[in-house]
């Protein structure tokens, strides 16, 4: 494999004017749609298709690819500022993104953000130039119990989210996994609490929920505020000079460790960026010398994630591109996209048509430094919008979540549920309910669930099939340790004083 | 607003301009029946970008505009899945003249399981298309020569044969071929996936020894022989030259054809010219060369039908609703 020919190969291609050209407008297309709570990088690339059909295919998967990494760069904007996800891959962005903000430094929570995003993207396209073979291969090998056993590893991690309230944050977890339920259930068609509905057929979206239980109750929030207060001009704490270079040095090893755990996380067919996004900020606060600050502006837990989040993202390619398997919903349309154009996707795709995968690749590298580029002068303008009234600024916030969540699929039903479950986490918070853990057992439950009916389906009813697989008991062992590390320091404190 | 007078003048200017307005709507409704169609359709899409329909309807709006045979309204209306879209269908554009769908085996199979209360009887099917199919697919390595092979360790050991495939008109396949192959489906251990690209890991990996998937979604697969073909489900053998050397099940001992058509649509109480259009425009279409280099990058089967449409539809939504019945999918516990 003749490295250098096929980089100048690519980037001969990418670097063309139209093609960067069509790589920024899709870049700032996805951020602004990014920015818009609920419409992600999915509704963005949908919109588009039938625009991108007319370009070459080549311009067209770069666009497609732009507007991609573009939602996540934008996403994170509005967690950060008004603890409103823009896309599912934010939600924990939210976590110690808007406490930063609310101690005045939402300079700097932006600017990690955005330089994590690139420092994870750019090593994320390097690594699938060089592993996306050998990594596609070692995914072949995870089939339903892997997948079972790593997210239940991935679910013990919530324990890091439950913080001062185990009890609570338990519940709010198994909570999130009963929501997980609802719908049809793929493997025996039986539709579970959908309540004769279609609507409820799919489940209970995501980022609706997130949404509910994070925008709405701040709004809430706010809200009385003023009606204890009064209308105040919001007290802009002195904002610090964008970033300083100690809280670079601290989101170092974060980009670091959320871009390898990220992008080991997002290569897995199925699994996407949210979920790396979680797990990466458990085991950053596991990691941290200061756990108890996490939550509360802690800035490796919005470094960490924004890394993981761009590094899946761009792992989502490694199925693609080396098998033809989309690594993740977003890619699947991008799949779904190549047909339309005439390429034909597969693991001969390398070898077929090797200008086409390494324009793309190449690509990848110019969408990052455009991202940049764009973002970081964003910075000072996303923040003059904390400079508007709090009535204001949130009236608006919750005006765009209406529109956003409406723009998913057409549906009043899902304005409904964001009300719904905006009502559900105005009174968690009030009852120090923890909402990180509810979300993470949403998102992962169905998941495990399928995991675990494959898993059985394929031995036979035989449950052994979980520790007689090599990968599968690896990760259950870990779980395990962790586990009983987790249990001995909960109850060593106790034994101390006696 | 000075005196009553001046209200009263206002009121009386803006009935009149109301009445016109409402006057031309009816004339241009009245009038549309020779200018059919008044303005862009809009295509209906019942699932997400990125689908089969979605493909389907996006390539049928495609050669409309540039055979420049009708004015198709941009974009293709999606909905999250079959059921919701279909609803609105039934329930906003049963009478509208200027929408038109596409629906398929998928739509029967959601009725036959009870997902959705409607069937083809609530449209007006206008022209089945196109016709997909579905391959039995095993990795290279695997002891399975022919569907045979696979059928008699089905029959004698299904406990170590699982099976892959998506989790809708897949598993129909699956259910179709092997019951009529003799096999007792409700001992097959059949794993679904959301897709048919995602169902292929499991074999890859070894664990499954089958998948059952559409074929043009997995030709890559196919042909940088990832995974070898056991059978192919229409009814006379395939052209693509991948694919000529395949049997078919007939061939292989299993007397059944099947597939997944598309059909396009229009509401239910659309007007007798506009169905009538259509039809028309439908059979123009497919004769276009740009319809059938469609065909040809998707791997569609040319199956246009209009006459026996609807003897066609009742017989397969029949057959479905069989094999959901003894698939046990419609069962409520």
């Amino acid at each position: 494999m003749d490295l250098l020919a096929n980089l100048s190969l690519g980037f001969g291609q990418a670097l063309s004017l139209q093609n960067v050209t069509y790589c920024f407008l899709g870049a700032v297309y996805g951020t602004i749609l990014g920015v818009l709570p609920g419409i992600g990088s999915i509704v963005g690339i949908s919109i588009l298709l039938p625009i991108t059909v007319s370009l070459p295919p080549v311009t067209a998967v770069i666009m497609l690819a732009g507007i991609y990494y573009g939602a996540a760069y934008g996403g994170s904007a509005t967690s950060i500022l008004v603890n409103t996800p823009g896309e599912s891959s934010s939600v924990v962005t939210c976590l110690d993104g808007y406490q930063m903000a609310k101690q005045g430094r939402a300079k700097a929570a932006l600017a990690t953000s955005a330089i994590g995003s690139f420092f994870a993207g750019t090593l994320a396209t390097v690594a699938i130039m060089f592993v996306a073979q050998p990594l596609a291969k070692v995914g072949i090998m995870f089939t339903a119990a892997e997948y079972f056993s790593l997210l239940l590893l991935a679910m013990t991690m919530v324990g890091t989210l439950l913080a001062e309230n185990p009890i609570k944050g338990l519940f709010s977890a198994f909570a999130g996994l009963w929501l997980a339920t609802v719908g049809m259930e793929m493997q025996t068609t039986q539709a579970r609490f959908t309540f004769g509905s279609p609507h409820l057929v799919e489940g209970v979206d995501f980022i609706i929920v997130a949404i509910g239980l994070f925008a709405i109750p701040e709004v809430l929030d706010q809200a009385e505020l003023i009606t204890k207060y009064g209308l105040q001009k919001r007290e802009q704490v002195a904002g610090r000079i964008w970033i300083s270079y100690e809280e670079l040095k601290q989101s170092f090893m974060p980009y670091v460790r959320g871009t390898i755990l990220g992008f080991l996380i997002g290569v897995l067919p199925g699994i996407g960026s949210t979920p790396a996004t979680f797990v990466v900020y458990s085991f950053e606060k596991k990691c941290s010398k200061h756990p108890e600050m996490f939550g509360k502006g802690a800035i490796e837990g919005v470094a960490a994630p924004e890394a993981a989040n761009n590094a899946s993202n761009q792992a989502a390619f490694v199925p693609l591109l080396a098998l033809g398997i989309p690594g993740s919903a977003t890619t699947a349309i991008i799949l779904g996209a190549f047909m339309m154009y005439g390429v034909q996707p597969g693991p001969l795709l390398f070898a077929k048509d090797p200008g086409f995968v390494w324009a793309i690749i190449c690509s990848m590298y110019i969408g990052n430094v455009i991202l940049l580029i764009l973002n970081l002068p964003l910075v000072n303008i996303f923040v003059k919008l904390l400079d508007l009234p709090a009535a204001l600024l949130y009236s608006m916030v919750l005006i765009f979540c209406i529109i956003g969540v409406y723009c998913i699929r057409f549906s009043e039903f899902d304005l409904l549920l964001m009300v719904f479950f905006g009502i559900v986490g105005y009174f968690m918070r009030k009852h120090d309910y923890p909402a990180a853990p509810l979300l993470l057992g949403l998102l992962l439950g169905d998941m495990m669930e399928q995991g675990l009916l494959r898993a059985l389906t394929l031995s036979n009813g035989n449950w052994s099939t979980f520790v007689t697989r090599p990968i599968s008991l690896g990760f259950l062992i870990v779980t395990f340790l962790f586990l009983a590390y987790s249990f001995v320091k909960y109850i060593r404190p106790k034994k101390q004083p006696a | 607003m000075k005196t009553v007078r001046d209200r009263a003048y206002v009121v009386l200017i803006v009935a009149a301009a109301l009445i016109i307005g409402l006057g031309i709507g009816a004339v241009n409704t009245a009038s549309a029946a020779p200018a059919y169609p008044s303005k862009s359709v809009l295509l209906i899409a019942p699932s997400k970008p990125g689908s089969g329909f979605d493909g389907t309807i996006r390539a049928v709006g495609q050669t409309l505009t540039q055979e420049k045979l009708v004015q198709v309204a941009r974009p293709v209306q999606n909905f999250p899945s079959s059921p919701i879209g279909m609803e609105t269908v039934v329930s906003r554009y049963s009478k509208d003249p200027n929408m038109i769908a596409v629906q398929s085996v998928s739509g029967m199979l959601n009725y036959a399981i009870g997902r959705t209360p409607y069937s083809h009887k609530d449209w007006t099917p206008f022209a089945r298309l196109i016709s997909a199919y579905y391959g039995v697919l095993v990795r290279p390595d695997s002891p399975y020569k022919t569907l045979g092979d696979l059928i008699k360790d089905l029959k004698e050991k299904p406990e170590t044969t699982p099976i892959s495939g998506g989790s809708d008109d897949d598993r129909l396949c699956m259910g179709a071929l092997f019951s009529k192959a003799g096999v007792d489906i409700t001992k097959i251990n059949y794993v679904a996936y959301s897709g048919g690209l995602e169902s292929t890991l499991v074999v890859l990996e070894g664990t499954g020894k089958a998948v059952i998937s559409t074929i043009d979604d997995i030709m890559g697969m196919i042909e940088a022989k990832q995974l070898r073909l056991l059978a192919v489900s229409p009814g006379q053998r395939m052209q693509d030259p991948l694919l000529k050397n395949i049997p078919t099940f007939r061939e292989s001992g299993v007397d059944l054809e099947w597939g997944n058509f598309r059909y396009i649509l229009g509401g239910k109480e659309m007007p007798d010219y506009a169905v009538k259009y259509w039809r028309d425009t439908l059979t123009k279409m497919v004769k276009t060369k740009t319809w059938q280099e469609m065909i040809k990058k998707y791997r569609w089967g040319d199956s246009f039908l209009i006459e026996g449409l609807d003897k066609f539809l009742d017989e397969k939504q029949a057959s479905i609703t069989e094999v959901v019945k003894k698939l046990g999918m419609d069962k409520k516990q």
